[in-house]
């Protein structure tokens, strides 16, 4: 039977990505929060050191960091406000229900920007002789393959990111469309090159022509990033 | 039957929308039309060659509403737009607003607020056609929340490419904005 295990440096790795911080925070209400709660804030990250990128202005950037704090915020307080009304007995509340829903959109805002960001500010291209390279060939038959792939991908009308995973069971490589942040994530799967094509990623640089900012993204991919996400343990 | 692209370039001037803005807003809703045209005529093209069994007829039969509404919505948003001064407060939909929402403001207020939203959609004023009720109802992209044979009444989009290239994040000045050009006698027209 195959089993799931992280080796200590993916483990180390996936809790970095986690952003999780240690902040003591005062309780807003009433009822007083456990420990653990104040822990469990998540702490927008700062990617300032992109700044300056070939082919992304200042203006654009400044804003996506904005955007991308909002969604820190935000997935705060909708874990907040969920937390509350779990200790008030709300749990069969249509507010409940839809702050839920709205749960999944506003973490992976937050989560795939920080994928994003991290995988920008790299030069030069994939390293053919590392294991990323050789595991997209296994799986497209060639690195162009895979990145006409991904191309095609974020050249689809509609907005959203396009996220190339590795399946945490199979280890196989899949080119996956995510509409807006939250439809279309493959369950467990590990993501490994992130691309944002909302409309705020490109329009205040390049206008209708999102081709031309996938370009500028393919100049900017920090591989060596990139590699780190691989499950190393999958073959 | 085909969906012929309309001209919406009599905008072109309206305060607090630049014309690269209305331009590439326009180059959208064209994209709308001719791939409402692509999606309606392969799904026909499928049907006469017995392939609506398959993930491709599924998968085209979903897009078909998310380009068909892209298109339409355009249609009534650059339609409700251009015209200049406040809602006739005493006109038909000016009474019927107060009569729904406590006052024209407080319908303002909501719509306002639904359109402040965080997300990529559009708010709209639905009028149920079955009881005559109004609404201000968020939809979700194109396609998603719409009202079953509602009417609607204002539209007001709010994905990025309305109002980012002119406002940046402020996405509260455009709606100040939107709200200088309604073209309320559109809106009126369209009551039931
Ligand atoms: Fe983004
Ligand atoms: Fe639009």
């Amino acid at each position: 039977m195959k089993s799931f295990s992280i080796d200590r440096r993916q483990f180390l790795f996936m809790s970095g990505i986690m952003g999780i911080t240690l902040i003591a925070g005062e309780p807003e209400t009433s009822i007083p929060k456990t420990q653990a709660e104040e822990k469990m804030t998540y702490n927008a990250k700062d990617y300032n050191r992109l700044i300056g990128m070939e082919g992304f202005s200042e203006t654009l950037l400044k804003n996506h960091f904005t955007l991308y704090q909002g969604y820190v915020t935000n997935t705060n307080k909708v874990l907040e406000a969920l937390g509350q009304m779990l200790k008030e007995g709300k749990v069969a509340t249509p507010e409940y229900a839809e702050m839920k829903r709205r749960l999944g959109w506003e973490f992976n805002g937050m989560r795939l920007h920080e994928f994003y960001f991290e995988n920008l500010g790299g030069k030069g291209s994939v390293s053919k002789t590392g294991k990323l390279y050789q595991k997209l060939v296994e799986s497209f038959g060639s690195y162009e393959a895979w990145e006409k792939d991904f191309k095609a991908t974020g050249a689809m009308r509609g907005i959203g990111w396009v996220v190339l995973y590795q399946d945490i069971l199979s280890g196989k490589f899949i080119n996956f469309w995510i509409n807006e942040h939250d439809g279309g994530h493959p369950s467990g799967g590990m993501p490994i090159l992130i691309m944002d094509v909302f409309e705020h990623a490109f329009m205040i640089d390049y206008g209708l022509k999102r081709a031309d900012y996938i370009e500028a993204f393919f100049r900017n991919i920090n591989w060596t990033e990139t590699e780190k996400r691989l499950l190393l343990h999958k073959g | 039957m085909a969906y012929t692209a309309k001209d919406y370039n009599k905008l072109i001037g309206m305060e607090g929308f630049s014309e690269t803005l209305l331009k590439n807003h326009f180059t959208l809703y064209q994209g709308y039309v001719t791939n409402t045209n692509k999606v309606l005529d392969s799904l026909s093209e499928m049907a006469k060659g017995g392939k609506i069994g398959t993930p491709e007829y599924a998968e085209l039969k979903r897009r078909c509403g998310w380009e068909f509404n892209g298109m339409r919505l355009h249609e009534l948003y650059f339609e409700n737009l251009g015209g200049k001064g406040a809602l006739n407060k005493s006109g038909k939909l000016g009474k019927k607003l107060a009569e729904e929402f406590g006052s024209y403001e407080n319908w303002e207020a909501d719509f306002k607020g639904v359109g402040a939203m965080r997300g990529i959609g559009w708010a709209i004023l639905y009028q149920d056609a079955v009881s005559g009720k109004l609404i201000n109802q968020w939809i979700n992209e194109h396609d998603v929340g719409h009202p079953a044979g509602c009417n609607p009444l204002l539209i007001m989009d709010v994905f990025e490419h309305a109002f980012m290239t002119d406002y940046g994040l402020k996405r509260a000045d455009y709606i100040a904005a939107f709200f200088k050009n309604i073209k309320w006698e559109a809106v009126e027209g369209r009551l039931k």
